[in-house]
């Protein structure tokens, strides 16, 4: 593959609890296949001096949240490459620690990075299944993920990512999720938000790479998140699949899997 | 007076308060049993608790202890060890994994002969039980994150900083020295018998857990770029297909699976050693396990082997998938459990898989599927698991199933 190179870089992932987040850098390389261009995942290290660079935080809130806030706000070749336009994608742990003040699990104030307008405090635990609305401004579908975070975002003068049909998303003044601020996107979602909404990514690539970016979704991607939809639609707790979705181990069948 | 049981024989100095505390064990799980409830474990340790709030540092006064702890193989090693010290006498060990007080105080109420003890302990609740339990040993396997549970892998690496220094000096710390979070956990402790434990997972350590520089590695080897932690040189490795230790070596016949069981049984070896087993009869007496509570359950269908392997988080997924050989077949098998289910497949490293049969299965086969489409690894999807078995050419068939799906087919096979 020649032409533009890219590295999707994961940002301190021992600071981070993982939820399935580092799935997010694979969705990247694979649909930055699909646009013909090749991509390198970085994991906890740094990108290489040529080429675009997308930025991933994510996990959940720990107490190292106020150490990643201080290695990113003090990390000048990071907020340099978001100054001239690289994309951020940080989920749960990383959407708080990138607004401008967060509450961190012990209760404590820290400055954020401020990359987003917003705030965030701390609150009870919101752990479930998410369903957006279609973002039409920013070209997305109805969005599948899941959530497990103890914060609530008020946002300031930033739109929010998507509008929720179910979860609770920024849960703090509206019934959205996340936050988006040039090519910088803060939300709540997992699952890995990519994997399932291959749109999103592509919405990131074509801000990395300066160009407007439209391939369908995956076979594999759309099949995964009708299910995880119809799943959650049927029961928000999450579980529902555990009662009707058992395959079985194939000796006694119970059925169509 | 002689007691009623012969089994109380070794017990007597034991308080007649904590000996009704332990009947009260027995009792409460044999009912939990009875009742369908689970295994017991659980409940009989709560049961003799409330007779006697005590009860384990009693229990446990009377048997040189080893804990085995960490993230991964903690029931498995726990299993070896009991095993090899089998050979000194009776064991009390927690066979089916239930690691808290209440699953410890059982375990020795269903051994009361016991002069030995065998015990695997959570990660979070170990510097508390070994408190009350004086173990001779502590084995420290590994620390990686589980999404799934809700302690943080920064807050148990933390407390096993501040705690495991302060062990008291009899103790003898056996630990991983290819796991840079064991190593910073254990960078103040002197004494420390080293293993080489090996593994594939360095997703937890690619920074340093004390400066966060850049974790730098050849091999097994590591070293921070900036600061002084590194490998400690490992008393105990593994060598083609043997233990070697500072009293020599000894060839391990395993009967179970995968690099992990091999580590797991050079740990156990280096814990049996201190309590002064005989190490050629220790690694016999490893043969002889070749099933842990349904993990690894081998059984025939038709013409092929089936064998189970449970994976429960990031590092687990990553190491299964180089269970077997060449001419295996690998079944990825997941079935819903919570939102986080499928998470730890996504943190996990698959590319051990590249170039062998694979098959993705279960109700959560198109994560599965998806998964190992963005890795280009060849496979075929298939809904329930043991369907993909009549297919495979030959070989063993190892079915890598999530916690549900590992329930589902221990349960069917039951």
């Amino acid at each position: 593959m020649t032409g533009p190179r890219l590295s999707v870089v994961v940002l301190h992932p021992h600071l981070s609890q993982p939820q399935g987040d580092v799935g997010n850098a694979l969705a990247l390389a694979h649909r930055a296949r699909l646009h013909g261009v090749a991509a390198d995942v970085v994991v906890g290290g740094r990108p290489p001096a040529s080429g675009s660079t997308i930025y991933l935080l994510g996990g959940l809130s720990t107490m190292d949240q106020a150490e990643l806030a201080a290695l990113l706000r003090t990390d000048d070749e990071f907020l340099d490459a978001v100054a001239g336009g690289a994309p951020v994608l940080a989920v749960g742990s990383g959407y708080e620690v990138v607004v401008n003040e967060f509450v961190d699990v012990d209760g404590h104030v820290h400055p954020g990075v401020g990359l987003l307008d917003a705030t965030a405090t701390r609150s009870s635990v919101l752990e479930g299944p998410v369903v957006t609305r279609p973002a039409v401004a920013l070209g997305l579908p109805a969005m599948s993920g899941f959530e497990s975070h103890t914060g609530r975002v008020h946002r300031g003068m930033s739109p929010c990512l998507a509008e929720l049909e179910l979860g609770a998303g920024n849960a703090a003044d509206d019934q959205t999720d996340g936050t988006v601020s040039g090519h910088v996107v803060g939300t709540y979602l997992h699952g890995p938000v990519l994997v399932r909404n291959p749109e999103l990514a592509d919405l990131l690539l074509g801000w990395a790479l300066g160009a407007d970016l439209h391939e369908p979704a995956d076979a594999g991607a759309e099949q995964l998140r009708a299910q995880r939809i119809e799943e959650d639609r049927a029961d928000p707790t999450g579980w529902a699949g555990r009662r009707y979705g058992r395959t079985g181990l194939g000796l006694r069948r119970r059925g169509p899997g | 007076m002689e007691p009623r049981q012969s089994t109380l024989g070794a017990a007597r100095a034991v308080p007649l308060r904590t000996r009704l505390a332990a009947a009260g064990a027995r009792n409460g799980a044999r009912l939990s049993r009875a009742l369908g409830r689970g295994d017991g474990s659980t409940v009989g340790g709560v049961v003799a608790r409330r007779i006697d709030p005590a009860a384990l540092s009693h229990l446990a006064a009377h048997a040189r202890t080893a804990l085995v702890t960490g993230t991964n193989g903690k029931t498995t090693t726990t299993q070896l060890l009991a095993a090899a010290l089998g050979t000194l006498g009776p064991v009390a060990t927690n066979r089916l994994g239930s690691n808290m007080a209440e699953g410890l105080v059982t375990a020795f109420a269903e051994r009361p002969t016991a002069t030995l003890a065998a015990l695997e302990v959570d990660e979070s609740y170990l510097l508390l039980l070994a408190d009350d339990l004086q173990p001779e040993v502590v084995v420290v396997l590994n620390l990686s994150s589980e999404c799934t549970r809700g302690t943080m892998t920064s807050t148990v690496l933390e407390q096993w900083r501040a705690g495991l220094p302060h062990l008291d000096a009899a103790c003898t710390v056996v630990a991983n020295a290819d796991d840079p979070l064991v190593a910073y956990a254990l960078e103040r402790r002197a004494g420390v018998v080293w293993v080489a434990g090996g593994g594939p997972w360095t997703q937890d350590s690619t920074q340093c857990p004390a400066c966060h520089a850049t974790m730098a590695r050849t091999g097994h080897d590591w070293w921070c770029t900036g600061c002084d932690l590194s490998r400690p040189s490992a008393e105990w490795s593994l060598s083609q297909g043997a233990a070697v230790g500072t009293r020599g070596r000894v060839p391990l016949h395993l009967d179970l699976p995968g690099w992990w069981s091999r580590s797991n049984a050079l740990f156990a070896l280096a814990a049996a050693d201190v309590l002064g087993v005989d190490l050629s009869a220790g690694a016999a007496a490893l043969a002889g396990v070749a099933d842990v509570g349904g993990r690894y359950r081998r059984f025939d269908l038709g013409s092929h082997t089936v064998r189970l392997v449970m994976v429960k988080n990031a590092a687990s997924w990553t190491s299964a998938c180089s269970v077997g050989g060449p001419e295996d077949t690998v079944v990825l098998a997941a079935e819903p459990f919570g939102v986080k289910d499928m998470a730890p497949l996504w943190d996990a490293d698959l590319s051990d898989l590249r170039g062998r049969h694979v098959v993705a299965a279960g109700h959560r086969r198109a994560d599965i599927a998806l998964r190992l489409e963005m890795e280009g690894i060849a496979h075929s999807v298939i809904s329930a698991p043991l369907d993909a078995v009549p297919a495979q050419a030959g070989g063993t068939v190892y079915v890598v199933a999530n916690y549900t799906s590992f329930l589902d087919a221990r349960q069917a096979l039951a």
